[in-house]
């Protein structure tokens, strides 16, 4: 008898427990999609307006303005109110995306990633409900050769054979939901050791059959040489700079021709060159709760000594782009060595402003000039007809770029996420 | 005739639990794997909660295919087994305390497993996610202690450890509960498609949302009839070793 009291004891122990472990905050219902937020002080993605009112239905902007409209108003309390974030690049799997999300990033630009991922994504994209999730656009698999980089972690890549190739490659790129062509290529003439390449003329050909379809088709370079031969191959924009070299007029002006775009993952490449900015911004600050794995990916080295001037030339080259004129876009390579999901926004867009870069603009590469350059319609900017994807800062992100770390309040569709602080 | 079967399960249990070296490795090992590989240095950094489903997964079908394979093949070869089918005692009563014994070792170690989770790899997820991945893993144990049992039959005192090694770990590794099967090579996933392992994580990744989109009966369908050929296989061994 006394056994099975014990044995019951410790049945209903086990069935309780299950009740004390953790759950997920509560969803919102719906309708809290549907609101009117002011008076805030608005950077639309490109300007800073006056004290105006912002009027969400169903997920959706549709209106902003100078008056108090009828009805039931949040008090916005004078505070900053500016578009999600937009990384572009990150590498995104697991809960990178829930990560981003609670930092302020509310679409991500995924580089190179399992296309299952993507396709999942997709769907849910145009979609108005609750989610937690930063929204994602991808490359799906990068376009690389035998053994080239992509090719070494562990996730089988498909690879491409020779110029007559391209066109199958794109065909399989659409077909398994890619929204543009990302394409690795380095020079024959790089110095430094890196993994085999697709030859120029395969590149050529890749950007060829992009454009066939009508698809934006990046390239991943790390050299001053290869960049040169992308940006002469009419690749749309560039995913890395490089500091081999400052850039030479001859780039400038060949990219200024073409409009091509630089993501130079700033961020990534100053972890190897300098390694200061994350701690400094980051890791130092007791106050902000970086998770286990995020703080692992940001503590990351990569061994080796740099020669002091490529640090310089790579801020260098971004000064001279940004001041030839040429659209720089803020991304992180999240989850790369010196970087975490969402965390890192902050530190690209310090380096950033360590090229020289006025503030305003650098808001806007990190949320307008994307939306722009990727081709994502409702996205970016604070106005009508824009999807309610905003973060409500307390200080002015145009006087203090870490005002945007840990937002007060994250909105993805017009809802409410995370925590308030 | 239910005294027979609930005394031999204490006895079972009680013989288990007399044997410290064998049931303290038996809970640690899945829960020190699972916190250095799901947890420390987690593959893919911010899956908490598939790394979770992964290794409970993991950790639940050991003592299903241990407690059987070793206990019975040592039982068999030092004739205890004879023994005990020579008293009046019903075969079903052996093989009860067998499944009981080991339960208790999953819910021991889905407990560690879910504390570990829930306090330190912060893993949140609703109560009936939690309460049906308790369920499913523990009801898919089932399987994997009629492979035991089998082999258990089959494989001597001294080569059943090394032979439930030998298809355990690379049967989870195959299946993705160490490193997500999407990360693996396509043909790894042709071959994860064959094996109990990678289709009773597949449901248990279904709770939360994390399976690669096969239907819940292509799972049950393939474990329900992994479980049959095995019954039959026992069954054929029996007849065999009446003989």
């Amino acid at each position: 008898m006394k056994v099975k009291l014990i044995l019951l004891i410790i049945l209903i122990a086990i069935f309780g427990g299950l009740f004390l472990l953790p759950e997920p905050d509560e969803q919102p219902t719906t309708s809290q999609n549907t609101f009117a937020l002011g008076p805030v002080n608005i950077f639309n993605g490109t300007e800073v307006l006056p004290l105006s009112y912002v009027i969400v239905i169903d997920g959706v902007i549709t209106g902003v303005q100078p008056r108090p409209p009828g009805g039931e108003v949040i008090d916005g309390n004078n505070a900053w109110l500016m578009p999600g974030l937009i990384d572009a690049h990150v590498h995104a799997w697991g809960d990178a995306l829930e990560q981003q999300l609670v930092q302020g990033v509310t679409t991500v630009i995924d580089m190179f990633g399992h296309p299952s991922t993507l396709q999942q994504e997709k769907e849910l994209r145009d979609q108005f409900q609750f989610s937690r999730s930063a929204t994602m656009y991808g490359a799906g698999y990068l376009v690389t050769g035998p053994k080239g980089h992509g090719t070494q972690f562990g996730i089988q890549v498909p690879v491409m054979n020779g110029p007559e190739d391209a066109e199958r490659v794109v065909a399989e790129r659409i077909d398994s939901g890619s929204d543009f062509i990302k394409a690795v290529y380095t020079s024959p003439t790089a110095v430094y050791e890196h993994a085999p390449s697709i030859s120029l003329e395969e590149l050529e050909a890749v950007i060829r059959a992009g454009h066939e379809r009508d698809l934006l088709v990046v390239v991943h370079v790390s050299d001053h040489q290869s960049a040169l031969d992308a940006v002469q191959a009419g690749a749309d924009g560039l995913v890395h700079s490089f500091f081999d070299k400052v850039a030479s007029d001859q780039l400038l002006s060949e990219m200024k021709q073409r409009d091509t775009f630089v993501i130079p993952t700033l961020t990534f490449y100053e972890g190897m060159l300098r390694g200061t900015s994350t701690e400094t911004l980051l890791l130092n600050n007791p106050e902000f709760e970086i998770s286990a794995p995020a703080k692992q990916s940001l503590g990351m080295k990569i061994p080796g000594q740099f020669p002091e001037h490529f640090f310089t030339n790579l801020i260098s080259s971004t000064k001279r782009m940004h001041e030839a004129g040429i659209r720089l876009l803020v991304g992180t390579d999240a989850p790369n060595p010196n970087t975490a999901h969402g965390w890192s926004m902050v530190v690209e867009m310090s380096l950033f402003a360590e090229a020289g870069i006025p503030a305003q603009q650098i808001l806007t590469a990190a949320t307008a000039a994307t939306a722009d350059a990727f081709g994502m319609a409702d996205r970016g900017k604070i106005d009508s007809g824009y999807r309610a994807d905003f973060i409500l800062l307390e200080r002015n992100p145009l006087e203090d770029l870490t005002a945007l770390q840990q937002p007060q309040v994250v909105y993805k569709n017009g809802f409410k996420v995370g925590r308030e602080r | 005739m239910f005294a027979i079967h609930q005394a031999e399960a204490k006895y079972d249990l009680l013989s288990l639990w007399r044997t410290p070296g064998f049931y303290l490795p038996a809970i640690l090992f899945p829960v020190v794997f699972y916190y250095f590989f799901g947890v420390v240095f987690s593959f893919s950094s911010g899956a908490a909660p598939q790394m979770l489903v992964a290794y409970s997964c993991f950790g639940v079908i050991g003592p299903a295919l241990f407690n059987f394979s070793v206990a019975v093949a040592s039982d068999r070869v030092h004739g205890w087994l004879a023994l005990k089918r020579l008293s009046p005692m019903p075969l079903s009563a052996y093989m009860l305390a067998k499944y009981v014994s080991s339960t208790v070792f999953a819910v021991v170690i889905l407990v560690m497993l879910f504390t570990l989770a829930a306090v330190v790899a912060d893993v949140s997820l609703w109560t009936w996610q939690w309460a049906s991945l308790a369920f499913i893993l523990l009801a898919g144990t089932l399987p994997f202690a009629l492979l035991g049992l089998l082999l258990g039959l089959v494989c001597s005192d001294k080569a059943a450890p090394g032979v439930v090694n030998l298809i355990y770990l690379p049967m989870a590794f195959l299946s993705g509960l160490w490193i997500p099967v999407s990360l693996l090579p396509d043909y790894v996933q042709r071959i994860a498609e064959f094996l109990p392992t990678y289709h009773l994580s597949q449901l248990a990744f279904k709770v939360i949302g994390a399976d690669q989109g096969q239907s819940v009966g292509f799972h049950l369908g393939y474990l329900v009839a992994f479980s049959l050929v095995l019954g039959l296989l026992i069954r054929w061994r029996f007849s065999q070793l009446q003989k």
